[in-house]
């Protein structure tokens, strides 16, 4: 078996795998203060028949990155969701494994066990993490994997047998493993050691000045908190997570664009909603918005100073800004600040079969 | 200490005129609605071959489960009628929402607690001035709320005035003038003082007391909206003060504050109870603080 160990040499014809003789920790990460607070612990949407474990993470690791999960052995999700652009595609449109283009953009998989409502994808047509982590697998346009396949294909490589072994008990290859095993993983990815946190971990609150922050950072912040928070920073100040799809008057047609929510739910206040990704790492999460139409975070910044579209369902909370050109920069400096360089380069979350060394 | 001070003097005044000081409602909200008939037009939108149908095919991969849920004549396919159905029975919510995360309504931060001068303050500290231009401004915004709620509170007091009886008016102004300026009673403990300060209610509450008619209720509350108005920064005030604050602040800086002062702050209202405190009749409460008071030094 060749599971164990840095560089241990895999079977003919594999790519070689990568892991560390003592597991990576995933499970019980010592987190912040300010993501212990009751408001922040909330919006953990970790189910009890799924808590993360260090083994059945790894497991979802390998599976993230392993492009045999795809039909034609040469997409993994990593290929839309790249780390080191916080797990966003950094293209507008992402690449199926035939060649074909999505028309929206993947988002970034930046804390999604804290959104609370537990439902996924720009329209939130999957109501938890396990249910939504096959449904790229089997799509006909991203990675056309048939199901009954894959954990045939899976249990070909006999070093899935050790790692399903670890994870769940016995080497059974399912796909409802598969699915937790991918959901571990992906709730692993918490972001809490960007500047902010560092600022706030010696403040009673995010509504202090912080002492690590410039003074354009600090004010970019106080902006932030009377102007965005009350969507993007919702009752608690860890999560940087909106708590339910809106429509940020994005277009003004009803019918001729993509009606997000209201396009699965098919009840007129939906139409037009769509769910938000964190804001952290934002800085590296473009091009932006479900469409990817805003190439850089000034689009964004644009869209909001002006107000948006009138779309009927535009939720109330979108009026215009007019922010000057100083409250703009102070409002990127701040949002650079959730930028978390270790999170982005972190190896337990890094490629198993690319050496290190 | 100030500032919490004032702010829970305004949660009770905010909660004494129940009727006339609920959340507003957002008024931005467009009056058209996104309705049926559009969610049909939607869907048609993918009727590629034009027979007045969408076919399972002609579906994004993410919406062909509508297909699955509302074919009723089995041809893989929705017509507008079987869209309609499907309206009707929207999906139920199966998300296990934790109560509280994400709950609550939005308003403008002013109908339900801010102040002029907590939003001028605000528009101020956004700023980051050097600290005696911040003080200074400060100061200059003080000045202006408070002429600004002396007029108003004058508007207010001589409708009132204008309304009200002879022998309601006697009361009034008795009622008024036992706690004008706030009042700060000690009932000693049996280790400790306790310090309780108690001030007046708004002269709109203190109209309760009295069994106004109709005509004068009627008449009370135009004067209070007229009243809230008149404390409210709209843009001619707005603009005022930008001018006022030219005196301390560069161009530039009294950009930077007009903008912050034009954005009418939102405010997420989490708690019901904030909205569901009791009137508290205040002399009434200052009369069983004395009494306490009194009772206690008898018995010592």
């Amino acid at each position: 078996m060749a599971v164990q160990g840095q560089g241990e040499s895999a079977p003919v014809g594999l790519r070689a795998l990568h892991l560390p003789a003592v597991p990576y920790r995933y499970a019980d990460v010592n987190l912040p203060a300010h993501f212990k607070t009751p408001a922040a612990m909330q919006f953990d949407n970790t189910p009890p028949d799924n808590p993360i474990t260090d083994a059945g993470a790894t497991l979802g690791r390998v599976l993230f990155y392993d492009t045999r999960v795809s039909a034609n052995d040469k997409e993994s999700c990593s290929t839309c969701h790249v780390q080191k652009s916080a797990f966003a595609d950094p293209k507008q449109s992402s690449h199926g494994f035939a060649g074909g283009t999505t028309d929206r953009h993947a988002p970034n998989l930046v804390d999604l066990r804290y959104h609370p409502r537990g439902r996924f994808f720009w329209d939130e047509r999957a109501g938890n993490l396990e249910s939504m982590v096959l449904l790229p697998v089997v799509n006909k346009l991203e990675m056309g994997q048939d199901l009954e396949r894959l954990p045939g294909k899976l249990a070909a490589d006999t070093r899935y047998r050790d790692l399903y072994q670890k994870a769940f008990g016995d080497p059974t290859i399912t796909n409802d493993r598969t699915s937790r095993a991918l959901a571990q993983f992906l709730r692993s990815l918490v972001s809490y050691q960007s500047k902010y946190d560092e600022g706030r971990a010696v403040e009673p609150s995010a509504n202090h000045d912080f002492a690590n922050f410039t003074m354009e950072e600090n004010r970019g912040k106080a902006l932030f908190m009377r102007n965005c928070g009350l969507c993007h920073l919702p009752d608690q100040d860890a999560h940087f997570i909106m708590t339910e799809p809106v429509n940020t008057g994005l277009d003004a047609d009803t019918v001729g664009t993509d009606g997000g929510v209201g396009d699965i739910t098919l009840n007129p206040k939906d139409l037009g909603h769509f769910k938000s990704p964190s804001l952290r790492n934002v800085e590296v999460t473009g091009p932006y918005m479900h469409d990817g139409r805003f190439p850089t975070l000034d689009a964004v910044l644009d869209h909001y100073s002006n107000g948006g579209q009138n779309h009927p369902n535009k939720d109330i909370r979108i009026q215009p800004l007019h922010f000057t050109p100083s409250e703009r920069a102070a409002l990127l400096a701040f949002l650079k600040t959730l930028t978390d360089q270790h999170f982005l380069t972190d190896p337990r979350f890094s490629d198993p079969f690319v050496s290190k060394e | 200490m100030r500032k919490g001070y004032v702010a829970l003097m305004m949660l009770m005044s905010t909660a004494g005129l129940a009727s006339a000081q609920q959340p507003v409602a957002l008024s931005l909200k467009p009056e058209v609605k996104v309705t049926a008939d559009d969610v049909v037009a939607r869907l048609m939108v993918f009727d590629r071959n034009h027979d007045g149908k969408v076919a399972l095919d002609e579906l994004s991969e993410r919406m062909q489960p509508l297909v699955v849920r509302g074919d009723r004549s089995g041809d893989k396919a929705l017509d507008a009628a079987e869209i309609r159905a499907l309206i009707a029975a929207p999906l139920p919510e199966v998300a296990a929402v934790p109560v509280n995360v994400g709950s609550g309504r939005y308003s403008f931060a002013d109908t339900v607690g801010q102040t002029s001068r907590m939003r001028i303050d605000n528009s101020i500290e956004d700023l980051r001035l050097a600290f005696e231009t911040t003080q200074k401004a400060k100061e200059i915004g003080e000045a202006f709320v408070d002429a600004m709620d002396e007029t108003a509170e004058a508007h207010l007091r001589a409708t009132i005035i204008g309304l009200l009886t002879p022998d309601q008016r006697a009361q009034f102004e008795a009622d008024r003038g036992r706690l004008e300026n706030g009042e700060t009673i000690i009932v000693a403990g049996d280790t400790s003082p306790i310090r309780f300060m108690v001030t007046r209610p708004s002269d709109l509450n203190l109209l309760k007391k009295y069994a106004l008619t109709p005509e004068q209720t009627k008449m009370a509350t135009a004067a209070g909206e007229t009243f809230k108005a008149e404390q409210q920064l709209d843009e001619k005030r707005q603009s005022a003060l930008v001018v006022e604050m030219s005196s301390v602040m560069t161009p530039e800086e009294c950009d930077g504050f007009g903008a912050a002062l034009a954005r009418r702050p939102l405010a997420k209202s989490t708690s019901t109870a904030f909205f569901e405190v009791k009137m508290i009749d205040f002399n009434m409460l200052a009369d069983q603080l004395r009494a306490a008071q009194s009772a206690l030094s008898s018995a010592r």
